[in-house]
């Protein structure tokens, strides 16, 4: 069978081992290509080693070119099926790598503190079970305001951003944005400095990843 | 005392030490900018291991999203239904399990390391 990491435009052959150690294949069509590697009875295991086993590959690809990657957990039966792939999906793939070509994802989240604020505003005639409904509310006014003015500042520097499901009722924002290259210091030094001007609130950001959640929606 | 002790012994400590560290750090994808990466440099080595695991959580926490929940969708009928797969899936959701866990408390843990960030962001 033929496992798949990724599909890319670069010319170059990479040079870094597959799953398992296997040696990777680049099957092309024009320009297009997917690398791949060719297993007999793959058996992948659900364990932190193979997850980045799997990165490691799209990564190397990611330096060389513009990339999409694939699912993991992708697989083929010979190299036919992927050149059919790329004949049948190819003018997508084209333009879905030219729109990610240049940029990395980067994936941020902040998290408002757990401690409930005291609501200064809820009088004494208020019940408990009204004063429990108005720190809810309040708590989620502050979860939505912090995650709106952090995208606020994150949004201009970046190409295009993407929500990651949560449903941490903390989680005040957690969104993939694509951005430049030249652009990722910018970024991160910007998320840093709105994190800090937020009281109670902790932003972090991982990455550069190859364009994950940017390539879920190519068809 | 029976166990070797002496300059060979540590020297072997060390070198595993290292090994693993440089292990970890492969596995960090925390995003800080050159400015917070020089001011971290400074921050007492003890804070630097807390960072650095906490660095590696976070970091496969949205390595797993990624690679479940996105990237290019191979359907029809050229990819192969193998076994493999949905043991592939069953595992992963258990991984994810562990994960969504750890994200829980993951607002608790940045916030207990806010004073290392405050100083290190400047």
């Amino acid at each position: 069978m033929i496992y798949l990491y990724a599909i890319t435009d670069a010319a170059d052959e990479p040079d870094v081992p597959g799953l398992e150690g296997a040696p990777l294949h680049t099957i092309r069509d024009g320009r297009l290509a997917v690398v791949a590697s060719e297993h007999d009875g793959l058996r992948l295991r659900a364990a932190e080693e193979e997850l980045w086993a799997h990165e490691t590959v799209v990564e190397a690809l990611m330096e060389a070119g513009a990339v999409l990657p694939v699912r993991m957990g992708s697989v083929v039966e010979n190299p036919d099926a992927v050149l059919a792939l790329l004949r049948e999906r190819g003018r997508d793939f084209s333009k879905a790598l030219d729109e990610v070509r240049g940029a990395v994802e980067i994936a941020v989240r902040a998290a408002v503190d757990p401690e409930p604020a005291p609501r200064a505003t809820s009088g004494p005639d208020a019940g408990p079970g009204a004063a429990y409904m108005l720190d809810r509310l309040d708590r989620k006014q502050r979860v939505e305001e912090a995650g709106a003015r952090i995208h606020a500042s994150l949004e201009p520097l970046a190409r295009d951003h993407t929500p990651i499901a949560s449903s941490h009722e903390r989680m005040a924002l957690r969104t993939a944005y694509l951005v430049d290259r030249e652009l990722v210091d910018d970024f991160a030094e910007t998320a840093e400095r709105v994190g800090d001007e937020l009281d109670g609130v902790t932003v972090a950001c991982t990455g550069p990843w190859p364009p994950y959640s940017f390539a879920a929606g190519v068809n | 005392m029976t166990a070797p002790r002496g300059p060979r012994r540590d020297a072997q400590r060390e070198a595993a030490a290292r090994r693993r560290e440089a292990a970890a750090r492969r596995r960090e994808r925390t995003l800080e900018s050159s400015r917070a990466r020089r001011e971290a440099g400074r921050q007492r080595r003890e804070t630097n291991r807390e960072r650095a695991r906490m660095a590696r959580e976070v970091s496969l926490v949205d390595l797993v999203d990624r690679l479940l929940d996105g990237g290019v969708v191979i359907h029809g009928d050229i990819t192969l239904a193998v076994a493999d797969v949905d043991l592939l899936y069953v595992g992963l959701r258990a991984l994810v399990a562990s994960v969504e866990t750890m994200e829980r408390e993951l607002g608790v843990s940045m916030s207990a390391r806010g004073p290392a960030l405050e100083s290190s962001a400047l």
